[in-house]
């Protein structure tokens, strides 16, 4: 079964990269779902740096989720970034994200430890492009994966890939953080009506034993978005399947 | 031949008081580490002290619980700067230094997790080196046995020095490849490893490729790349100074090339790893075959006999000079021109006028 229900595993972190033509959108969307629906009391923070919480509610409201519920129980918050990184960085603080993690402690409680909580956040690629230096942004994830490992929380943190290949200074600390992979890429034969793109699942350095059934990217499940989710088939199985 | 890999791991040798392991953002080394921290905590007449800044400490070891008494771990990973709630002021190069001074006596091995990182969290990569060379210092007076274990992530401006002779006379430096870029080397520079080509052709191709991190990254991360995290991988060990194989003391600096298999238990030869089967399995090019005989298995008869080999030798041959330079003398060479009306043929030197 893809992917694994139990990814990530409390206190582990989930790395899921993404390229241009095959966003991971649909992972996160499951991921969210999975979630709320999973452990009977459970609590999971969206963190948006775009701000569309109208399109991850009416994404997640067609699973049959009943947002507006969940919200107001506090099972489900999302919280949007920007304001507190626009005015870190309007006050000139050397610090932008700061103001952030200490509003997600907040909002995690963390000492409510019979609660399975998860994070999401979404994502650390525009957080780099809207000028946050690499640095403070690798101590923010080392910060964050720290305080999720140490309060038995699930991490999952989405980076767009925009050099295939050759991985940027961001990516190369979140590959050493993370305790799995997610590697959603597209074809390389191009764009295809049948098959949207393909998974393949490695596991970080810091994982002594690997959990899962790793997938390498030349034995990658691929994957076909529909209306109601996604569907996942083991290459050349597409006909069978779709 | 014994693996200097194994006896690395796990017998370290006198004298051999700094154990460098190198990964990159293609291949990691952290299986190795994980296993020197096994066999250290395992050696319970040794102190071993484990220090954290990256990786959590269930990277390395079981639960708490199930640890030895004689391994201690400092867990460093929520000492980040700017973001430490339990901020005590110490430093890092403090709180490393007094650790290990006051560690029970005896043979100690200090194990830091990644110190590129203590590197970027101090700000200066001088300060780190200084620190590492009191650590060295400390760890030398303790004992034969003990040693410093180093992890660090390439490329990093700490690698040139901790490498030199002048911070260490002794060093063993592991070195993580992916073993696509061996393979990539034995197809595109038709060079493939020890023994199946000769040392110094390899190490003459391969050293300045390996270097060059981005082509790793392009072979891993790239189109034809299997992704980050696999299991097997190449070593690349550097001996400096005795080994553990009980050889006298060497000269200049061994290197050689292992494998890393969790399918074989850790260290294995090159030729044991599943992704390098190929390269062991093309047989050597078969001497090329006899060119087909077309005059063999004939049903008729294409030899001579004497007469007619006499008879043919007397044909005159329809060559004007059967390859005999000609005797008579020749006129030398020369160009004969008879101008027609339209020529302009004079003896004058049209350049006569230049002033040069």
């Amino acid at each position: 079964m893809f992917p694994p229900n139990n990814l990530p595993l409390p206190a582990e972190t989930l790395l899921v990269t993404d390229e241009l033509y095959a966003p991971a959108d649909f992972i996160l969307h499951r991921h969210l779902v999975s979630s709320l629906k999973g452990a009977s009391s459970s609590k999971c923070v969206l963190v948006t740096v775009s701000g569309d919480v109208g399109r991850w509610k009416s994404v997640i409201q067609r699973s049959n989720v009943k947002v507006a519920q969940y919200m107001e129980s506090g099972v489900l918050t999302f919280l949007d970034a920007m304001p507190h990184i626009v005015s870190a960085m309007d006050g000139g603080s050397d610090k932008p994200l700061m103001n952030l993690l200490e509003e997600l402690k907040r909002l995690l409680n963390v000492s409510l430890a019979e609660v399975r909580s998860s994070v999401i956040l979404d994502d650390i690629a525009s957080l780099q492009w809207m000028g946050i230096p690499a640095p403070d942004l690798v101590r923010f994830t080392r910060a964050l994966s720290a305080l999720c490992r140490k309060n038995n929380i699930s991490l999952v943190i989405r980076h767009h890939v925009t050099t295939p290949g050759e991985p940027d200074d961001v990516l190369k600390h979140l590959l050493q953080l993370c305790t799995y992979h997610l590697d959603v890429f597209p074809l390389s034969s191009g764009r295809s009506g049948a098959v949207s793109g393909q998974i393949a699942l490695h596991c970080g350095p810091g994982t002594a034993k690997p959990v899962h059934r790793l997938i390498p990217r030349s034995a990658a499940i691929q994957y076909r978005l529909t209306d109601v989710g996604s569907v996942f088939f083991d290459r050349g199985t597409g006909s069978g399947v779709l | 031949m014994p693996s200097l890999l194994s006896s690395a791991i796990a017998q370290p040798a006198r004298n051999q008081h700094l154990l460098l392991l190198q990964s990159s953002s293609a291949q990691t080394c952290l299986p190795i580490l994980r296993a020197v921290v096994k066999h250290a905590s395992e050696r319970t007449r040794e102190t071993t002290v484990l220090f954290c800044f990256l990786y959590p400490p269930s990277s390395f070891l079981e639960a708490p619980s199930e640890r030895s008494e004689n391994v201690s771990v400092v867990d460093m990973t929520t000492h980040i700067p700017g973001y430490d709630d339990e901020d005590d002021g110490k430093l890092p190069k403090d709180r490393i230094l007094d650790t290990v001074q006051s560690a029970p006596a005896g043979p100690i091995n200090v194990v830091i997790d990644a110190i590129d990182t203590v590197a970027a969290d101090t700000g200066s990569v001088s300060g780190t080196a200084r620190l590492l060379s009191e650590l060295l210092a400390l760890v030398r007076t303790r004992g034969a046995t003990s040693r410093v274990v180093l992890h660090v992530l390439a490329p990093s401006p700490l690698i040139p020095i901790l490498t030199q002779t002048r911070f260490s006379p002794t060093l063993t430096h592991l070195i993580a490849h992916p073993t696509a870029l061996l393979a990539h080397i034995a197809s595109a520079y038709l060079t493939p490893p020890p023994p199946l080509a000769s040392p110094e052709k390899f190490w003459g191709v391969f050293i300045p490729i390996s270097e060059r991190h981005y082509e790793s990254e392009r072979l891993v991360f790239g189109p034809e790349g299997e992704g980050s995290g696999l299991q097997e991988f190449a070593v690349e060990v550097l001996l400096r100074g005795p080994g553990g194989d009980g050889a006298a003391r060497r000269r200049g600096v061994e290197r050689v090339l292992e494998g890393w298999s969790p399918a074989a238990g850790g260290p294995c030869e090159l030729r044991d790893l599943d992704s390098l089967k190929s390269l062991w399995s093309r047989r050597a090019v078969p001497e090329t075959q006899k060119a087909l005989d077309p005059m063999q298995n004939l049903s008729f008869n294409l030899n001579l006999t004497p007469e007619q080999q006499r008879s043919r030798a007397q044909v005159p041959l329809p060559y004007a000079h059967e390859g005999k330079p000609l005797e008579q003398a020749r006129a030398p060479a020369a160009i004969l021109y008879d101008p027609d009306s339209a020529d302009d043929l004079d003896d004058d030197d049209p350049d006569e006028d230049l002033d040069i």
